[in-house]
């Protein structure tokens, strides 16, 4: 009897694993088409992107240069803070404050700063600074780890200017690299920080989507491409001080914040309600945490949990579909087609994806999976394709599809595996948010309870979802690690 | 006896390499059927751009052997040697292939590992082997094509020298023509009927084994001793 020992075959077990699990979600999610005729919306909204038009729409360059200025500010912030959590980020209580501040999203930090300092400036740049500084710390620090230099070094010699030349310098590239990639990240949470009213794109594009204007929707998306498109151009790092300067002069700082109101959101309004009475009642408090548990918490968690597996499969499948249609080495010069049709669907934001898909098809939890899958599984593909081409080939390689299912295929599918892992902690991320557009994760019920302004239960559930986002990221490493995917993925 | 036959690479004043940098500025070589050609030279000399030259020019009928055997990791043995004959089939008899071996290649490729020295690994994957198993696993690959031309860039290199002869024999009782580049001495001198010395981009001797001068051999082998 012949044993079958492949690496191949554990990294199926793994593949069928999640595919069942994934099949099993989609069965109990909340997939119909509730639509009467979704081709009639979907053949309006392509008529919108045949003339799109952008001359119907006021404030334009101000909701452009706002969304580039939160990105700027937030991301210089967010930077400059990293970089001096890193060398620290070693320490568990840094790690892991880190760890918090990252896994509760941009626009729920938004709402929460709304409460405090109404819809000013303030608001959309500390929703983004304050969990990109959270990413920064983790990948600089990770950055700095690979540096060549011994660690030692600055663990002991604390001077700046030693940090400076023994870390920062040897890093740079690196450093220099990932910021940007976090820019364009930036920008697409700017633009989608509109759609809780703040003045950037995304509430244009959401008025525009909304009332049917797709002429509108269409020329602001096909602006939010270009700009995306145009990065490499405009985003110049000598400018990056002017564009600073330019982007705090620009953005009116004024805000209706009053200290009393502040005072009174942190000491009364996020406390949960029977702590505030009069006498402290033990079986009312619990009551009440009971209900809140059982009616919005586990609901919220089940939901999120079943449509970030459901999107996480689909995402699989969309990756594995699509990375041949942008790899050179199996479509030779066509591969340029797919290519473009993956960095359109990566750049645009799984909310604004989410809210045209149900336009299309109508609320349920599909436009949720199908965003979240398209995005990202648009950029797995695109990573993939981008590692196939390196794949070294031998001259009597095989063509076309035998290539790809013996050569390539095989070769890149631990890197596949590991970034499934990898982004299922976004996706799950992202599918909180997803609930502002009414599936019920627990992004729905937090957005319930800031319209109904118990701010005492939003809060609660931000920190339920951010815990939720840190177990879920402790336990794929875990596996990562167990699985030992890192390790194959570079041998 | 191969003075008659037919020859099956003619090159004439050939440049090879790359476009604006050939590795041979003018390259003529003539190798006729039945011939079996060791093809000795330091590394970089340029052993490695002729014997792909050689296998563009007739990629129908060579069974290729690269240096470094380049094979799919994660796939079994079974796989890797299959993927000889991936051009004989069309693409959803590979497939099929893929995910359940057909039985009669099973037991074809299983009768060649035995041959190969890799009995009872035919369902391991290559990350799974010993350098000299993956080596032996690239031969496999070449042998299962079934090809008259054998073209091996140093298939022999980790393995020691009771097996590369072994191989070897493999290797020429299945095929009519064979051309390798090798790196040991002795072998070049005892397995093959002609030596190709190759130096600075060009032929620097190309005789009948029976024939190679020391001061011949020095020349490229003095260089070797030193490069490693």
């Amino acid at each position: 009897m012949i044993t079958v020992d492949t690496t191949a075959r554990k990294y199926r077990l793994i593949s069928l694993f999640i595919a069942s699990l994934g099949i099993l979600t989609l069965l109990m999610a909340d997939i119909e088409i509730s639509a009467t005729d979704p081709m009639d919306e979907l053949l309006a909204i392509l008529a919108g992107f045949i003339s799109p038009d952008l001359s119907q729409i006021d404030y334009l360059a101000e909701a452009l240069l706002t969304t580039v200025s939160f990105a700027v500010v937030g991301i210089s912030i967010a930077a400059t803070l990293g970089i001096f959590l890193a060398p620290l980020h070693h320490l568990p209580l840094v790690s892991h404050f880190c760890a918090f501040i990252r896994s509760i999203h941009e626009l729920f930090w938004a709402l929460i700063f709304l409460q405090m300092f109404g819809l000013s400036s303030i608001t959309g740049v500390l929703a983004i600074a304050i969990p990109y500084t959270g990413i920064f710390a983790r990948v600089y620090s990770d950055i700095l780890e690979q540096s060549p230099l011994d660690r030692r070094h600055w663990i002991n010699d604390t001077s700046l200017s030693v940090w400076l030349y023994t870390c920062i310098i040897p890093c740079w590239a690196a450093i220099a690299q990932y910021t940007r990639y976090r820019f364009e990240c930036a920008l697409r949470s700017a633009a989608i920080l509109g759609f809780i009213g703040l003045p950037t794109l995304g509430y244009y594009l959401e008025t525009a989507f909304s009332q049917g204007q797709y002429n509108q929707a269409a020329g602001l998306l096909l602006l939010f491409f270009a700009m995306i498109a145009t990065l490499k151009w405009w985003l110049n790092i000598r400018l990056v001080l002017v564009y600073l300067i330019a982007a705090i002069v620009y953005l009116p700082w004024q805000s209706q914040l009053e200290f009393k109101y502040l005072v009174r959101f942190i000491t009364q309004d996020i406390v949960p309600q029977p702590l505030l009475e009069p006498t402290l009642n033990l079986s009312h408090l619990s009551q009440w945490f009971g209900d809140l548990v059982s009616g919005q918490i586990l609901p919220g968690m089940g939901a999120s949990l079943l449509l970030s597996v459901s999107a996480l499969l689909c995402c699989g499948v969309i990756a594995l579909l699509t990375w041949p249609l942008a790899s050179r080495a199996i479509l030779g010069r066509g591969y340029i087609l797919g290519h473009g049709l993956l960095i359109v669907m990566r750049s645009t934001p799984e909310i604004i994806l989410a809210f045209v898909i149900m336009l299309i098809i109508g609320p349920s939890m599909l436009p949720a999976i199908l965003a979240l899958a398209l995005h990202n599984g648009a950029i797995i593909g695109y990573l993939l394709a981008h590692r196939a081409d390196r794949v070294p080939l031998r001259v009597d390689r095989p063509n076309g599809l035998n290539l790809w299912a013996y050569e390539l295929q095989p070769q890149i599918y631990p890197s596949f595996i590991s970034l499934i892992f990898y982004r299922f902690e976004v996706i799950l991320r992202e599918s909180a948010i997803l609930g502002m557009l009414g599936v019920t994760t627990l992004g729905f019920y937090i957005d319930s309870a800031f319209e109904a302004l118990f701010f005492d239960v939003a809060l609660i559930l931000i920190l339920v979802t951010a815990a939720l986002n840190m177990l879920v990221n402790s336990i794929s490493l875990r596996l990562r690690r167990y699985l030992a995917l890192d390790r194959i993925v570079t041998a | 006896m191969t003075q008659d036959c037919p020859t099956v690479f003619n090159i004439s004043n050939q440049a090879i390499g790359f476009k604006n940098h050939p590795i041979f500025s003018n390259l003529s070589l003539t190798i006729k059927q039945g011939e079996k050609v060791a093809i000795v030279g330091t590394s970089g000399s340029g052993k490695s751009t002729l014997l792909n030259y050689l296998y563009q020019c007739r990629s129908v009928d060579v069974a290729y052997c690269p240096q470094k055997s380049m094979l799919v990791v994660t796939l079994s043995v079974y796989h890797n040697i299959y993927m000889g004959i991936l051009n004989q089939h069309g693409f959803l008899y590979n497939f099929i292939n893929l995910i359940r071996p057909f039985p009669v290649h099973k037991t074809r490729v299983e009768q060649l590992t035995r041959r190969l020295g890799l009995t009872g690994l035919l369902f391991k994957s290559i990350d799974k082997l010993s350098g000299g198993q993956q080596q032996r696993c690239a031969i496999g690959r070449a042998l299962y094509q079934q090809l008259p031309i054998f073209i091996g860039d140093e298939p022999f290199s980790g393995l020691d020298p009771k097996q590369s002869v072994e191989l070897l024999k493999a290797i020429k009782d299945q095929h009519q023509t064979v051309v390798v580049a090798l790196h040991n001495k002795e072998m070049a001198l005892n397995q093959f009927d002609r030596i190709i010395g190759i130096k600075d981009g060009a032929i620097a001797f190309d005789t009948p084994a029976t024939e190679v001068s020391s001061e011949q051999l020095d020349l490229i082998y003095h260089r070797i001793e030193h490069s490693e």
